[in-house]
């Protein structure tokens, strides 16, 4: 098997690395680079753990082949926070308590990230949506999508 | 979780069933579940024409596979543990994404993704119903990924693209090494997982007409719950009808999940075809597609059911076709 040298940018850091040909990009993140805030469930696209946004678009890492990657921009929620100071998507995690054992909440927070990216008033159906792709083991959502409505209103204020 | 939740168990438990007859060792994904193998390949191309994909693939023969999205392929290697030599990535392919509508046609390149059809300008006012199942597959991740060549080409009989296209009566686009022929899309699927794709061709492309003026159709999918789960049951249909007699001009009806393939309800269409549509005539269509249906029972739900259902959502489309055309100032 040959390794071949991709380029990313990683949360605005300029990286690049050998991989295998059959290496996933979730892997990648978290055992090449660290970056284990990106979690892995199903590997198989069910679960949204392995949520990055990659080039604008929120995808699931465990079905990404790091090569398919090349040259991507990638946002994984290690690069939420700038400067030391949270994003108000996770201040407001926090505030609603909106985290148990915290598993699901990176893709949450990315899933939450996308869908503001794209949408800055999202009613409460479309947030629903919004994180339809990720499951949460232990919260049942509720806190989750208050703590997605009051950084919407902070993020547009 | 993907344990006790098989995603493409419709057509797996069609496959597992055939792979049982030719003698094999059937392989029972949830006990096996510990066995479940990293998927591998040695080489990852991403292409830049569909020349050079076919080239490889034709070098390759059988020791390849295309991916695009890889939502489909990678799941399955990964429950059916096999490894290939090479993947072939055509993502990269300029164009190959575009939505166009030109001349009354509207051309969709294979590697537009579900999220790219459900908010395309040219499908909501010209093919709506694509659309709409577009923005009912899976995930926003999977529908980000995933594209409309790789829920065609993985030929699951749940294939949520497949019922809408089949109304519109779509062309696929396919490259090969002996350059591109045209094939209607139902006669592009030959069973469960399958097509009539040689190991070497490519999709590049589908082609639609863009909906009549006069016509109305729609698109309805039966899932257990609204995210991330297959139909157990789809239905689109097309209806065009003359608005002074109320007879039925046009009626085609696509479903999706009821069948080793998404098939079109034929008998039902022509029972329908000329005839007054009332509540007598939709019931009777509706029942004829009950009998055009084959489902089979897996996890998800019993044969019965899924006929049942077939009838309930033939029914209801039809009368949603119906509500729409008479909300239309033609
Ligand atoms: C969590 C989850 C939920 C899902 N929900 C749904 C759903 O609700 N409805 C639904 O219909 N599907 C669903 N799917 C299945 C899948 O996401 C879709 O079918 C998707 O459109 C497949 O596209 P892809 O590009 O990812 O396919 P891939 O995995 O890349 O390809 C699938 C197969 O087609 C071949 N192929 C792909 N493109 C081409 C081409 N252009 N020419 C020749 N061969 C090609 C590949 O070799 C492979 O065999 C779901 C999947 C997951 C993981
Ligand atoms: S680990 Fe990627 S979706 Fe579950
Ligand atoms: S907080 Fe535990 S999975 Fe969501």
């Amino acid at each position: 098997m040959s390794k071949s040298v991709i380029q990313m940018e990683v949360n605005g850091r300029s990286v690049s690395l050998e991989v295998e040909p059959d290496e996933m990009l979730v892997d990648v993140l978290r055992e090449r680079m660290g970056l284990t805030g990106t979690k892995v469930g199903c590997r198989e696209g069910e679960c949204g753990v392995c949520s990055v946004i990659l080039n604008g678009k929120l995808v699931p890492s465990c079905l990404i082949p790091a090569m398919k990657a090349d040259g991507g921009k990638i946002l994984t929620v290690e690069g939420l926070e700038k400067d030391g100071e949270l994003h108000p998507l996770q201040k407001e995690f926090l505030n609603k308590a909106a985290i148990q054992c915290g598993f699901c909440t990176p893709g949450m927070l990315l899933s939450a990230k996308a869908l503001l990216d794209e949408n800055p008033e999202p009613t409460l159906n479309e947030i629903k949506i919004g994180i339809s792709g990720v499951l949460c083991r232990c919260t049942g959502y509720r806190k989750i999508i208050q703590a997605i409505e009051s950084a919407a209103k902070s993020v547009r204020s | 979780m993907g344990v006790g939740w098989p995603r493409n168990d419709v057509s797996q438990a069609v496959l597992k069933r055939k792979t049982f007859q030719k003698g094999k060792v059937m392989r029972d994904p949830v006990s096996k579940s510990h066995l479940w193998k990293k998927p591998c390949w040695e080489k990852y191309f991403r292409v830049k024409t569909p020349g050079e994909a076919v080239q490889i693939l034709e070098e390759l023969q059988g020791e390849s596979r295309v991916i695009a999205g890889g939502t489909d392929l990678l799941a399955r290697m990964r429950q059916e543990g096999f490894g290939v030599k090479a993947l072939v990535d055509i993502t990269c392919i300029p164009g190959l994404g575009e939505i166009r509508s030109e001349d009354g046609l509207i051309r969709l390149g294979a590697v537009a993704t579900p999220k790219d059809l459900s908010q395309s300008s040219v499908l909501r006012e010209k093919a709506f119903c694509l659309a709409q199942a577009a923005s009912q597959i899976g995930t926003p991740q999977i529908r980000n990924l995933g594209t409309l060549g790789g829920n065609l080409c993985n030929a699951s009989p749940a294939a949520d693209l497949a019922p809408p296209l089949l109304i519109f009566e779509a062309k696929a686009k396919i490259a090969g090494g002996k350059g591109e022929r045209e094939v209607p899309l139902d006669s592009f699927f030959t069973g469960p997982g399958q097509t009539v794709l040689n190991p070497s061709e490519i999709l590049k492309e589908i082609i639609i007409p863009e909906l009549r003026l006069d016509a109305s159709a729609t698109f309805l999918k039966l899932g257990r719950r609204k995210a991330a789960d297959l139909a157990l049951v789809s239905v689109a249909v097309l209806l065009a009808m003359d608005r002074k007699e109320r007879t039925c001009q046009l009626i085609r009806i696509g479903l999706g999940s009821v069948a080793p393939t998404p098939i079109r309800a034929k008998q039902a269409e022509a029972f329908l075809i000329g005839r007054r549509l009332d509540d007598r005539s939709i019931q009777e269509a509706a029942q004829s597609a009950m009998r055009e249906s084959q489902p089979i029972s897996d996890v998800r739900a019993s044969s019965q059911y899924r006929r049942e259902m077939v009838g309930v959502m033939v029914e209801r489309a039809i009368r949603k076709c119906l509500e729409q055309l008479e909300g239309k100032d033609v």
